[in-house]
């Protein structure tokens, strides 16, 4: 379990978080939002011990993790921007990361340097981006930590090293209650894979919530009203959202699926459908309720 | 993590291991080959300097491969990215330091060690029973290979003090480019604070002077020229005592740079910041360097405090916010810098003021006799320094200590009021009350191992000088100066006899016997004579014996004199009764027919003249009009027959009253005739000149004749 309690970072007279608190379980794939510059990882970098608190707390397993080794190993960060040693080829990395964590496993490192299409005795430094990326994802299961800290995980990646690496994530986090944080300023790369999503914005986090029970309370209809295309009476229903076009109704509404159409098929609709809703439509009717203007933050 | 630091080091570890082995034992080799198999006796790595093209890259190389190694070491304390990894990694820092500083350590070690265990088993094979026999000193092909270990040990243990700091300078610096800066910075500050403590000191302490020891010093402070003059000559430096400081210090350098890694923060790696205690440090050194030479500077206006400490509080203040400026890019962080450089300026105040209000009681303090071991007074006449004698003898401390203490008193004396200049007589005319020329320096050793060391310039009147030559009788002096008996016959490099008036001189060819007795007869007539006797007698000479003795030979096996000794030889001496037995007496007689007219000048206590010291008469040689010049053949063999010779100008005279005596031999030198000239007189006729070439040079010896003395003949004449 990593937890933060009031946690803070300043750079100067900039102050990236301020009295941050949130509560990240462990096994869960957490996603943490926010636009370019929230603080998104200055966060990660508290939780793997590479910045000290200013004030506040940080701590994995109750435990503090700054200059604390025994923590360190349990956690693995990849920056978003991958170093490697000068000249190294992805075995040498292989070997370096090997001699500091104890739980590094060559069976994974070996199966999958064979899922993944890298050279494992060429140069890292002739690889793209996007094969530079794979080598740190590549890593980071072989060290076999509990925690996985990704920032900025998928960029560089394409589509199918994307589904690959949700695919690994989700099995590992399933198999051995692997706890990933993923940080990204792009919600649709989060939601698939995600079970836990928090919102930062300002150096705070404003929003944290199991993806799951924030789809649930929230239901997405389409209706198509009789009577002439007059609109009933609503009033029992808690809308956060309405549009029209033309004759067709498209309302986000709080509360259980259920109830909702049960209440709208007393008003005899010509047309009524439950919607999905993306995570992108969740979070914006969370915002509003909020008070804050969704685009402003994302 | 060790094996970490070589990894990320390989290309460099290839690089410098492969140029070391080039251009250290295979470039030894070449020599020795190139040498044509004769005997060096000369090894160091000097010896590769002078035969092989070493020293263009092997000593550069060595000298800077510290910087560049903890360059690549700390190298990801630069990079955002390297930082992330290495300070996510489960290490604690501590660690991580000790690990990069033993990677890099060994790095810069094992080649050295390496190349320099393989250059004297090269040494070894090539010559296996090498000794140079040249002389009188033997050196063993052991004592050459010590030598060898010896500077590789200098080159160690300077490169790891360089090492040690540039190794907590990377710890405190976010870019390459201050990290360089800085390390240059802390390098040089030692040397330059010692320099401008001596600056300090020479300008507001009485007393108060530096000399080359403190040169020495600076340069052994500073890594890179200790390595150096320890390359030039090892046995010049106390390797021992030096390398146990350097690898002290670097132990206290190391435990300081992990507590400033514990402090670091990791946001600080890619750019500058100006907050570290390191950037501080060099910030207030620079700023102290430049305030103190502004300060300096108005100081020497009026010597008015005031314009010392503006000049010191301006020119810091202004070189901080500079220097703050440029490394910080911008003007941003100059109000957070206005707290350190406020201390800063006040630390050097404070530091200034130790010297300007003499907060430690230094130009006041004279030591108590009863604490003092021993004493000595070293002061300088025109062409030699009187040094090297440690007085021990209670009667000669007290000389100096009263000497010192009548100094002390004189602070705020004005020593020329006393002066008055006599245009009646020769514009050189010129009376001093105080000795312009006597500056002795006093250095007393206490008994509880402090040295204390002073120096006065034109404090004492010429009646304390002359005083002091109770000390030329002591056996301190005897000892320190003409000993004679510590010589063995087979240390002597030369021996040469000159007649009294150094004209004639011939080297003495004696068998090793006859050097034998020689020595112990000027030992015994030595042992009899006191100072004046010796070099300002009243009983005429007979001649003058020059003995230089031999140092041990260097490498190359020459035989290099270190001592010079003059004997003057009375004719009723041990050393006269054995010249005469082995050698004839025209060898060291005066060539009288060589003269080719004598001048005689005047000189009395009355009549101080311009440049005159008591100490020199040289001068009076060369500047003065002769009161009578003497053609006639009799007259000059009276003249000189008269004479005694006042050998060294250690000697302090008192109230003589007499004439001192010129020789003129005939046709000049070109350089001695425009030394002439110079004075404003030109007087040279046809093949003739005036001045003997030993009389304006200004030899060590001069011809005197009491007035009481003078013959009758020559009394007449003058008026």
């Amino acid at each position: 379990m990593i937890q933060s309690k009031s946690l803070t970072k300043k750079f100067d007279d900039f102050t990236a978080l301020d009295s941050l608190n949130c509560h990240i379980q462990k096994g869960s794939i957490y996603g943490l939002v926010g636009s370019n510059g929230s603080g998104k990882s200055t966060f990660l970098r508290l939780v793997s011990g590479v910045y000290r608190p200013d004030s506040g707390e940080i701590t994995v397993d109750g435990k503090s993790v700054y200059e604390n080794p025994a923590i360190k190993q349990k956690i693995f960060f990849v920056s978003d921007e991958p170093y490697f040693l000068n000249q190294a080829t992805m075995d040498e990395m292989a070997a370096f990361y090997k001699g500091l964590y104890p739980t590094f496993s060559d069976e994974i490192y070996r199966k999958l340097s064979q899922i993944f299409p890298i050279e494992r005795k060429k140069k890292i430094n002739t690889f793209s981006k996007g094969m530079k990326r794979q080598v740190m994802i590549i890593l980071a299961f072989a060290c076999n930590t509990e925690y996985i800290l990704l920032d900025e995980a998928f960029d560089g990646l394409d589509p199918m090293m994307r589904q690959l690496l949700d695919k690994l994530l989700i099995e590992k986090s399933a198999d051995s209650q692997l706890t990933v944080i993923i940080s990204s300023h792009i919600l649709r790369e989060l939601e698939d894979i995600c079970d836990h999503i928090g919102l930062l914005h300002q150096g705070r986090i404003i929003f944290e919530e199991d993806i799951d029970d924030l789809k649930l309370g929230i239901t997405k209809v389409q209706v198509i009203f009789g009577q002439n295309g007059e609109t009933p009476d609503l009033s029992g229903l808690q809308i956060i959202k309405k549009e029209q076009k033309g004759s067709l109704y498209s309302f986000v509404i709080k509360g259980k699926q259920p109830q909702i159409e049960e209440y709208l098929k007393n008003t005899h609709p010509v047309f009524m459908e439950a919607l999905p809703l993306t995570l992108e439509e969740v979070f914006l009717t969370q915002m509003e309720e909020l008070g804050y203007e969704f685009n402003n933050i994302l | 993590m060790v094996r970490n630091g070589f990894a990320r080091s390989k290309a460099l570890i290839v690089t410098y291991s492969v140029v070391s082995f080039i251009f250290y034992p295979l470039m030894f080799l070449l020599g020795l080959v190139l040498n044509g198999g004769q005997s060096i006796s000369s090894y160091s790595l000097i010896f590769l300097a002078v035969s092989t093209p070493t020293y263009l890259v092997y000593y550069p190389m060595v000298a800077i491969m510290p910087l560049v190694i903890a360059a690549i070491i700390w190298g990801y304390l630069f990079s955002k990215p390297a930082v992330d990894v290495f300070h996510a990694m489960p290490i604690k820092k501590s660690k991580l330091y000790a690990a990069n500083y033993l990677a890099g350590l060994l790095i810069y070690s094992i080649p050295i060690i390496l190349c320099s265990v393989l250059a004297a088993v090269i040494y070894m094979l090539w010559y296996p029973t090498a000794s140079f026999a040249d002389g009188a000193a033997t050196v063993s092909q052991a004592e050459m290979v010590a030598t060898m270990f010896k500077q590789m040990a200098a080159v160690l243990y300077t490169g790891i003090g360089l090492y040690s700091l540039a190794c907590l300078v990377a710890v405190s610096t976010g870019t390459a480019f201050d990290f360089v800066l800085y390390t240059i910075g802390l390098s040089a500050a030692s040397p330059m604070l010692l320099f401008i403590s001596q600056i300090f000191g020479e300008g507001f302490l009485y007393g108060y002077y530096s000399n080359s020891d403190y040169a020495e010093i600076m340069g052994k402070i500073f890594p890179t020229a200790h390595m150096i003059m320890a390359l030039a000559d090892i046995d010049g430096v106390n390797w021992i005592g030096w390398g146990l400081g350097y690898l002290a210090v670097s132990a206290v350098l190391v435990a300081v740079g992990i507590l400033l890694y514990n402090r670091r923060k990791s946001e600080h790696s890619g750019k500058t910041y100006t907050g570290s205690l390191v950037s501080h440090i060099v910030k207030g050194l620079i700023s102290f360097i430049m305030g103190a030479f502004l300060g300096l500077s108005l100081y020497t206006i009026d010597e008015n405090l005031f314009w010392f400490y503006f000049g010191l509080v301006l020119g810091s203040v202004i070189s901080y916010f500079v220097i703050e400026t440029i490394v910080s890019r911008g003007l941003k962080t100059l109000p957070k810098r206005i707290l350190p450089c406020s201390i800063i300026v006040l630390v050097l105040l404070i530091f200034s003021s130790c010297y300007t209000m003499d907060f430690f009681r230094f130009e006041k303090f004279v030591p108590d006799i009863s604490d003092i071991s021993v004493v000595s007074l070293n002061y300088k006449t025109e062409d030699s320094t009187v040094s090297e004698v440690k007085y021990m003898e209670p009667e000669a401390i007290q000389a100096i200590v009263d000497l010192q203490s009548q100094a002390v008193e004189r602070e705020k004396t004005d020593v020329f009021q006393d002066d008055f200049y006599d245009p009646e007589n020769s514009e050189y005319y010129y009376y001093q009350k105080y000795n312009s020329l006597f500056s002795p320096e006093i250095i007393y050793t206490l008994k509880n191992g402090r040295t204390v060391k002073r120096r006065y310039q034109q404090k004492f009147t010429y009646e304390e000088v002359a005083n002091l030559a109770l000390l030329l009788d002591t056996e301190s002096y005897k000892k320190a100066n003409d000993n004679f008996a510590d010589i063995n016959y087979n240390q002597i490099a030369s021996l040469y006899i000159y007649d009294k008036t150094q004209g004639t001189s011939a080297a003495l060819n004696y068998n090793s016997r006859q050097l034998c007795e020689l020595l112990n007869a000027m030992s015994e007539d030595m042992e009899k004579m006191s100072f004046k006797e010796r070099y300002a007698p009243d009983k005429p000479q007979v001649a003058v014996i020059n003995l230089q003795k031999a140092y041990s030979p260097d490498y190359s096996g020459t035989t290099v004199a270190s001592k010079d000794y003059n004997f003057v030889v009375y004719q009723d001496s041990k050393t006269y009764k054995l010249l005469q037995q082995y050698t004839k007496s025209e060898v060291y007689s005066v060539d009288y027919e060589g003269i080719v007219s004598v001048d005689l000048v005047r000189t009395d206590s009355n009549r101080i003249t311009y440049q005159e010291s008591q100490l020199v008469y040289n001068n009076v040689y060369s500047e003065f009009t002769p009161n009578i010049t003497l053609n006639d053949p009799d007259l000059i063999k009276q003249a000189i027959d008269s004479a005694y010779l006042y050998y060294g100008k250690e000697y302090l005279t008192g109230e003589e009253n007499g004439y001192l005596v010129r020789i003129n031999y005939g046709a000049v030198s070109n350089e001695d005739k425009e030394s002439y000239i110079s004075y404003g007189e030109e007087k040279t006729a046809a093949g003739e000149s005036f001045y003997a070439e030993s009389s304006i040079k200004g030899s060590a010896n001069c011809l005197f004749i009491p007035y009481e003395k003078l013959p009758q003949s020559i009394r007449s004449l003058l008026k």
